[in-house]
């Protein structure tokens, strides 16, 4: 199991140079969709792992997984597609995170 | 999966209503920022150019995570998906790439590649890193080889991962040495992006592609 150290983290954002790493990025020109942003998803409700049954996910069913300082987190794909779904803001072990699919 | 703390604000993401190449723009609501999910950048606005922090995450069936953290919580909202969404994700190995980055590049290797060889021994730009797939869970994930002082080299001995230096065993998916003389130590997980090949060279088009 492994943990998110903070050393780690310095690490992994010392791996990522933003200038170098987007100088091959298309050019930025969005297409507007929907007119208004939807509303941020906070406070999102969440189980135990024994609270969990099919209606929430199915064992062969995929998660996005998450381990934080000694805490874990799953949000199954099958509750965060769609453009209402598409991010949770967070926290978890400390942090403030944004699981996006 | 990104920390959404930036320039010691911690912002709070909507989606935007806009797409960029068909991928998700967010916008937080504290400036007003558009925010590219796939290259999770400030695109324009007072954060533009600001990247944010990736944090290691997995994309694994629910039995997988459950047994690897069973002190896990699950969110739980009502289904969008009627299992759309499972362990036959990769049926089509060729439409997806696993993408990573090193210092000073991007990187990724088709999953075709990776299935046939799901232990991979990587040098991104001098990072020696490890590729794995375990096809039960879905789990595709990358560690850094480099552990305590030396690098270490993995390969596959019948179904078990195991390094050439120590012939310990490794757990793929938690990159945690289950047995031999490493037992007990943790690999560092590094970034790994799973992504639709399409999606991937859009975004990335000077991406490495491994090269068997």
């Amino acid at each position: 199991m492994y943990r998110i150290q903070v050393q780690r983290l310095a690490l992994i954002i010392a791996l990522l140079q933003p200038t170098k790493v987007l100088a091959d990025a298309p050019p930025y020109d969005p297409k507007t969709v929907i007119e208004q942003p939807f509303p941020p998803i906070v406070n999102a409700r969440f189980v135990t792992a024994a609270k969990v049954d099919d209606s929430i996910v199915t064992d062969d069913e995929l998660v996005l997984g998450v381990e934080i300082e000694g805490q874990a987190r799953a949000y199954p794909i099958n509750m965060i597609c769609g453009p209402r779904r598409e991010i949770i803001n967070d926290r978890l072990g400390g942090r403030a995170i944004a699981a996006t699919w | 999966m990104y920390d959404r703390t930036a320039e010691g604000h911690e912002l709070t993401f909507c989606v935007s209503g806009k797409l960029w190449n068909r991928s998700l723009v967010m916008v937080d609501t504290q400036t007003k920022t558009e925010w590219s999910h796939i290259l999770g950048r400030g695109m324009k606005g007072k954060l533009e150019g600001h990247q944010l922090e990736a944090i290691p995450a997995d994309m694994v069936t629910w039995k997988s995570w459950k047994t690897e953290f069973p002190e896990t919580t699950v969110l739980a909202l009502s289904r969008t998906r009627h299992r759309d969404y499972t362990n036959q994700f990769y049926r089509n190995p060729s439409d997806f790439v696993l993408g990573y980055r090193s210092s000073k590049q991007v990187h990724h290797c088709s999953f075709q590649h990776l299935m046939t060889r799901p232990v991979l021994n990587v040098n991104a730009d001098d990072l020696p890193l490890v590729l794995t797939f375990d096809r039960e869970s879905t789990s595709a994930r990358i560690f850094h080889r480099k552990l305590d002082d030396q690098v270490l080299e993995f390969h596959l001995v019948a179904e078990s991962v195991r390094d050439k230096q120590t012939d310990s065993t490794w757990d793929r998916v938690s990159g945690k040495a289950t047995a031999g003389p490493m037992k007990g130590k943790q690999l560092k997980p590094h970034v790994a992006i799973p992504s639709y090949r399409k999606s991937w060279i859009t975004f990335h088009p000077n991406s490495v592609p491994h090269r068997p």
